[in-house]
């Protein structure tokens, strides 16, 4: 049985993360009498658990789901056909229903003509409650349903959700493995619940103990090959094919750049290293006005400075054989957050004490460390533990 | 903590804002103030004055009448809708007719948040007044500054540090002699906090404060790697370098702005030709920019260093 199935929640309550934006559909499902609005549209990345939550709030309250996603033909003729007699019937066995149209994104525009129109139409009549999921809900043809929609977004699971979640299901089938291994899958998993747990039941494969060399079995062994060629293409060429270097590797820009960043010291030197380096920091500018703004257009330009930007700042071609690394960056930033959490607990204090914030704080902790570390009646009045004090320090 | 037993509780004990004083004691006299924002750097008084305004008009009721806020930790549009909101709207418990919301840090605010801000000052006008504090006014939205009464405070001057030092030297028993005010006037930048707490980390090693001693205190807030960063890149070391600077960054909590300043300072005594000093200094200056522009400290970062190396 895959673990996807046998450990999906049966509660809206063992639903991972997003609790707020949850209550909120809860809240919709169970008051929809009462709402503005016929649909809720639920928007985020896979594996952020949207399916997912729909069905454990059907399964706890005992509703009936009535289900067409994108394997279903959602023309007109073909949304009618599954749901359009259904809407205003009562459901025999359940004490209500749920419709739910999955993956709307994925409405194709030639085969399912007039899907959108129809699903408009369902939308204002239905008696029942119609949850509609979707990737990326800003497309254009989809405008009609955002209108007469509720928007709410389910965000990308934290590592350290993901990490629970393995690490609960490794207890339940008496699985024994290092924090380190499954730190490692979770943060591969790229926030994606559904690949984390079904990464760890292929390495797991029936054995009761992972170790980190079984994770490299897994199918992202095929994606590091494409990046390999995309950062060879990058680094090593100069045509101008090298703009679209990485469109064709499945990953997005975010983690491509932590791979460029990594490797490019070891192929690039002296003043080229410095203009590939400033060409990156261009590339993180837009990346910065991207996130600020919501300016996704940006995106052409972070992506060209990373590919073309890069490239062209070589001055001769660089002949040998690299063996490029994945970035550990991310993975130290983590370890560190955990490992120096004391200091912020101190920072707090010192924070509340001051009449400042917390980063400020931090900035006058470098100040005060040395009577922080000599004078105990200092640690009294500020009602910090000792023993903290001495770990970071 | 030194930083609060030293803090003035009387208007006269704060020092070098004399231009801004008179007003602020005139709005305690009539009991009525307008809008008001503080803008200017660190460790100036800026919070110092507002809870001295708060003190003097609301008298020992001021803790129910007063709200202070770090938007730096809170700065999302919801503690503005929720918070302020909730503070606002309802009434003074005192014969003054008004609250005050202390929103200090404010160029941390989101644009969202200022624009939530701007619609909460208004409709709340009657009930409740605010008092923002900023480094940078230009990090405001017009519309709130123009909402306010501007006031902006002047980094603290050699003499004025001088006092401040002599004041608790005297109630604490320490020994200051003229050559280390300089040393912890010129260390603190002005900033009357950092000056505290340099003072209260000194005396904790030796009541009889001079110059070593300082600059040992300094020392260990200043890690000694960012200097071995700086030479690792400049020789060319570019690896070595950035695998330094993230365990440094990481062990002392440090942001890219903290490395960056440091960075700029070490760049000024360090041993290079002026012209290439000159050059390291502007690239300084443009990563600085692009980082607050940025998504990604450390990327910018990395890129100051490797435009370092000379070869």
């Amino acid at each position: 049985m895959l673990w996807t199935d046998k450990y999906s929640p049966k509660k809206i309550s063992e639903v991972v993360g997003n609790s707020e934006s949850l209550v909120e559909l809860e809240e919709f499902i169970f008051n929809y009498k009462a709402q503005k609005k016929n649909s809720i549209f639920i928007y985020g990345p896979t594996g952020s658990g949207k399916t997912c939550a729909v069905h454990s709030i059907a399964n706890e309250n005992n509703l009936e789901v009535l289900e067409i996603n994108a394997s279903d033909v959602r023309n007109k003729a073909g949304i009618n056909e599954v749901i359009g007699g259904s809407i205003h019937q009562a459901s025999l066995f359940s004490k209500g229903k749920i419709i739910l149209i999955d993956e709307v994104d994925g409405l194709s525009g030639t085969k399912d003509r007039g899907g959108v129109k129809a699903l408009c139409s369902l939308i204002a009549e239905s008696s029942f409650p119609i949850v509609l999921t979707a990737n990326d809900p800003w497309s254009s043809k989809l405008s009609p349903l955002r209108k007469k929609s509720k928007l709410i977004e389910l965000e990308k699971l934290s590592y350290i959700e993901i990490f629970n979640s393995l690490d609960n299901i490794c207890k339940l089938e008496n699985i024994s493995v290092e924090d380190n291994v499954l730190k490692r899958l979770s943060i591969l998993s790229g926030g994606d619940l559904r690949a984390a747990i079904n990464d760890l039941q292929t390495v797991s494969s029936n054995k009761s103990e992972i170790i980190m060399e079984d994770l490299d079995i897994l199918g992202d062994r095929q994606k590091e090959e494409e990046v390999i060629t995309a950062l060879n293409l990058i680094f090593k060429g100069k045509q101008d094919s090298v703009f679209y270097a990485l469109n064709r590797i499945d990953m997005n820009l975010d983690e491509s750049l932590l791979w460029i960043e990594e490797n490019l010291p070891q192929v690039y030197k002296g003043q080229d290293l410095g203009k590939a380096f400033s060409a990156l920091s261009t590339a993180d500018l837009f990346r910065g006005r991207i996130r600020r703004q919501q300016h996704w257009r940006f995106l052409v330009y972070q992506n060209a400075f990373m590919t073309g930007g890069v490239s062209f700042a070589k001055s001769n071609k660089p002949e040998s054989f690299f063996a490029y690394k994945r970035s550990s960056r991310i993975l130290k930033l983590w370890i560190a957050k955990m490992k120096y959490g004391k200091r912020n607990a101190v920072a707090e204090k010192l924070a509340d004490h001051g009449h400042t914030s917390k980063r400020r704080a931090l900035q006058t902790f470098q100040y005060l460390k040395t009577a922080l570390k000599n004078d105990d009646a200092l640690l009294n009045n500020l009602d910090i533990d000792r023993a903290d004090i001495e770990k970071i320090v | 903590m030194w930083t609060e037993r030293f803090r003035p509780k009387e208007f006269e004990e704060v020092r070098g804002q004399e231009k801004i004083i008179p007003r602020l004691k005139s709005f305690v006299k009539q009991d009525n103030m307008p809008h008001i924002m503080f803008t200017g750097p660190a460790g100036v008084g800026k919070t110092t004055l507002a809870l001295i305004m708060a003190k003097k008009i609301f008298g020992d009721d001021w803790t129910y009448n007063f709200l202070e806020l770090n938007a730096s930790d809170e700065r999302g549009i919801d503690v503005i809708r929720n918070k302020v909101k909730d503070f606002a709207r309802t009434k003074s418990i005192k014969n003054v007719n008004f609250k005050i919301i202390y929103l200090d840090e404010c160029d941390s605010l989101t644009k969202e948040a200022q624009q939530a801000l701007r619609r909460t000052m208004e409709n709340y006008s009657n009930t409740c007044r605010f008092i923002l504090s900023c480094n940078y006014s230009s990090k405001i939205i017009d519309p709130i500054q123009s909402r306010c009464s501007v006031f902006r405070f002047s980094p603290l001057s050699l003499e004025n540090v001088g006092e401040f030092v002599d004041h608790i030297a005297e109630k604490e028993g320490l020994k200051v002699d003229e050559n280390s005010k300089k040393a912890i006037y010129e260390i603190s930048e002005g900033d009357a906090r950092r000056v505290a707490n340099i003072l209260q980390s000194c005396a904790s090693v030796n009541k009889e404060i001079t110059e070593p001693l300082i600059y040992e205190i300094v020392s260990a807030a200043r890690p000694k790697e960012i200097v071995e960063v700086l030479g690792l890149s400049v020789s060319g070391d570019f690896i070595k370098a950035r695998d330094l600077l993230l365990n440094t960054m990481l062990k002392h909590g440090l942001s890219g702005l903290d490395v960056i300043k440091q960075i700029q300072k070490e760049v000024v005594s360090f041993e290079v030709d002026n012209a290439r000093k000159l050059e390291m200094i502007e690239k300084c200056g443009e990563i600085e920019f692009r980082m607050v522009e940025g998504s990604d400290e450390f990327v910018q970062l990395e890129a100051l260093l490797a435009n370092f190396c000379k070869s």
